[in-house]
């Protein structure tokens, strides 16, 4: 009787349950598509712009974007941050985007000959270079760099950061600073690995993975504000050596105008002051 | 029961017309960018002279050194290792066979931080290492280090499996006839776990060839000492035209890569069936 009981009685509640189940599952479903439906209407309300900026800029740029939302409630702003050089690769392989930020002409140049600029490249930024040595790195004048042993890392000469570093080491070799004709050669023997993002530079020389290598002047800055790295200064002549930063609206971008009221922005005294704030120079 | 069967077999015709179908599309989805990649490298004039270029072949010698010295180095440890954890009920070989497959589910960059951390400048080794004038990050020893670490696994679970297969009988019965320990292992284990031995090889080497996370964190990028074909790859990509070179060194990695493994599964068949 009681076994009867058990196989009569409990199928009940646990149908029951299984209803309850189906109920709550489906109430779930009916609030997260109501949600999904609002969150969309949302971001449809907001427009959204792509930009493709040099990682260098990472801290400046997220700054800078914080203030145009502010600014323009109805905007949204999206970064795709890399060495400038990967940016443009992605760009000529078809990558969707607004506004490309380089860290240099040469890549500014090859999107523009590769018709995908909408409007003139505009600068906004400049920066000189500066040596970055990790805290114990036996690295303390220019020559140092140069000494064997010293384990430098530089950014890929494919890399903007990578070739402004080493103008930068042809500009010493080539002066009447005292290192010789020979400095570059004997500095870039020491390097022991090629980067693919100024940031990686940083990275190794602050983790004291490499002993110095090569940076822009705002990354050396946020680096050494806590004293996780320090600088090695170079002889006045190197600051001839100067980074400049273009930015132009890409083709093809479904928020061209938007996208231009973020150049502009960035050009704006406002934009100009943070980037100056990071240690950047006027354009 | 003639309805039933009639059924089963519609049943078991439209299995396969729709296995047959969705295998197609797979194949297509695994064939296809592999066609396209080689179409691509082939289709261009300076394939040759890339594939034959400095750049690529000292990335090519690099790669197939340090995955050959890694390969070595995991199966000379590995195999005695993955008998163990196949043999012994020891509570700890059990803790440490599950832990031997961590690095296979790690991510690679995961991998190369914690490498760092370990046996970079200033790591829980590394510091101890530079003491006694020993560097390993950013040198080819990095890549070594990187490849062993993420490729070793998957030739331990292959070889422990392969083990488990064969039965302590059979060794039990050689050591009665008086046959060594070792002996015994060389000729009867070896051969019976051979097939799994092997695939483990072939992937344990596919998986140091194609390392790229953790070199990257851990030994860095320079040509000719820690510049991999992977690596190298990726530099090339981001050059200037540098599509062309980076198809060129893909497809070039990708035609050493089927040949070494095509070569090793006919050595092994041969060799291994003509032994049992």
């Amino acid at each position: 009787m009681s076994q009867f009981h058990t196989i009569s009685q409990n199928p009940m509640p646990s149908a029951t349950r299984i209803l309850q189940g189906v109920q709550f599952t489906l109430a779930l479903a009916v609030a997260f598509c109501l949600m999904t439906v609002a969150c969309t209407s949302e971001s449809q309300q907001r427009e959204v712009i792509t930009v493709f900026a040099a990682s260098s800029l990472i801290d400046s740029f997220r700054d800078i974007a914080q203030e145009f939302e502010a600014a323009n409630p109805d905007a949204e702003i999206r970064f795709n941050f890399a060495g400038s050089q990967r940016l443009r690769s992605q760009l000529e392989l078809g990558a969707e985007a607004d506004v490309f930020a380089s860290a240099n002409e040469q890549q500014m140049d090859l999107i523009l000959e590769a018709g995908l600029l909408e409007g003139e490249p505009r600068y906004f930024a400049s920066s000189t270079m500066a040596v970055i040595a990790s805290r114990d790195s036996p690295v303390h004048t220019p020559e140092d760099l140069a000494a064997p042993g010293t384990r430098l890392v530089l950014a890929h000469g494919s890399v903007p950061a990578g070739a402004y570093a080493r103008l930068v080491l042809e500009t010493l070799s080539a002066s009447e600073s005292g290192l010789g004709d020979d400095f570059s050669d004997r500095v870039l023997a020491n390097l022991v690995s090629e980067e693919t993002t100024v940031k990686f530079v940083e990275q190794k020389v602050v983790l004291g993975q490499a002993d110095a290598g090569i940076v822009y002047r705002p990354g050396l800055l946020t680096a050494t504000a806590d004293g996780s790295a320090r600088e090695v200064s170079l002889p006045p002549n190197a600051s001839s050596v100067k980074a400049r930063f273009p930015v132009a609206v890409l083709k093809g971008s479904d928020r061209a105008a938007l996208a231009a009221r973020f150049v502009e922005f960035v050009l704006s005294p406002s934009g100009q002051d943070t980037l100056a704030g990071y240690g950047f120079g006027p354009p | 029961m003639i309805l039933l069967k009639a059924w089963t077999t519609t049943a078991g015709r439209q299995g396969s017309l729709l296995g047959g179908a969705v295998g197609f599309i797979y194949v297509l989805f695994i064939g296809l960018p592999i066609v396209a990649l080689l179409v691509r490298a082939f289709q261009h004039d300076l394939f040759w002279d890339s594939v034959t270029g400095d750049f690529a072949l000292t990335a090519l010698r690099l790669s197939i050194l340090t995955s050959a010295v890694s390969l070595a180095i995991v199966v000379a440890a590995g195999t005695p290792f993955a008998y163990l954890l196949a043999r012994s009920e020891h509570w700890l070989a059990r803790l440490v066979d599950g832990l031997v497959e961590l690095p296979i589910v790690l991510p690679p960059v995961v991998a190369g931080v914690a490498m760092l951390m370990a046996f970079g400048r200033g790591g829980i080794v590394g510091g101890w290492l530079e003491g006694a004038g020993v560097n390993i990050s950013f040198t080819t020893i990095a890549v070594i280090f990187a490849q062993i670490f993420v490729a070793a696994p998957f030739y331990i679970r292959s070889a422990k499996l392969g083990f488990q297969s064969v039965a302590k009988d059979y060794e039990d019965v050689s050591q009665t006839l008086g046959i060594p320990p070792l002996a015994t292992f060389w000729r009867i284990t070896l051969p019976l776990a051979a097939p799994a031995i092997i695939t483990g090889l072939g992937l344990s080497w596919a998986r140091a060839l194609s390392e790229f996370g953790a070199t990257m964190m851990f030994a860095g990028n320079l040509m000719g000492e820690t510049q991999t074909m992977p690596l190298a790859i990726m530099t090339a990509m981001e050059t200037n035209r540098g599509l062309e070179s980076a198809l060129a060194l893909s497809a070039l990695l990708l035609i050493v890569s089927v040949l070494a493994l095509a070569v090793l599964t006919m050595a092994s068949r041969r060799r291994w069936s003509g032994r049992l």
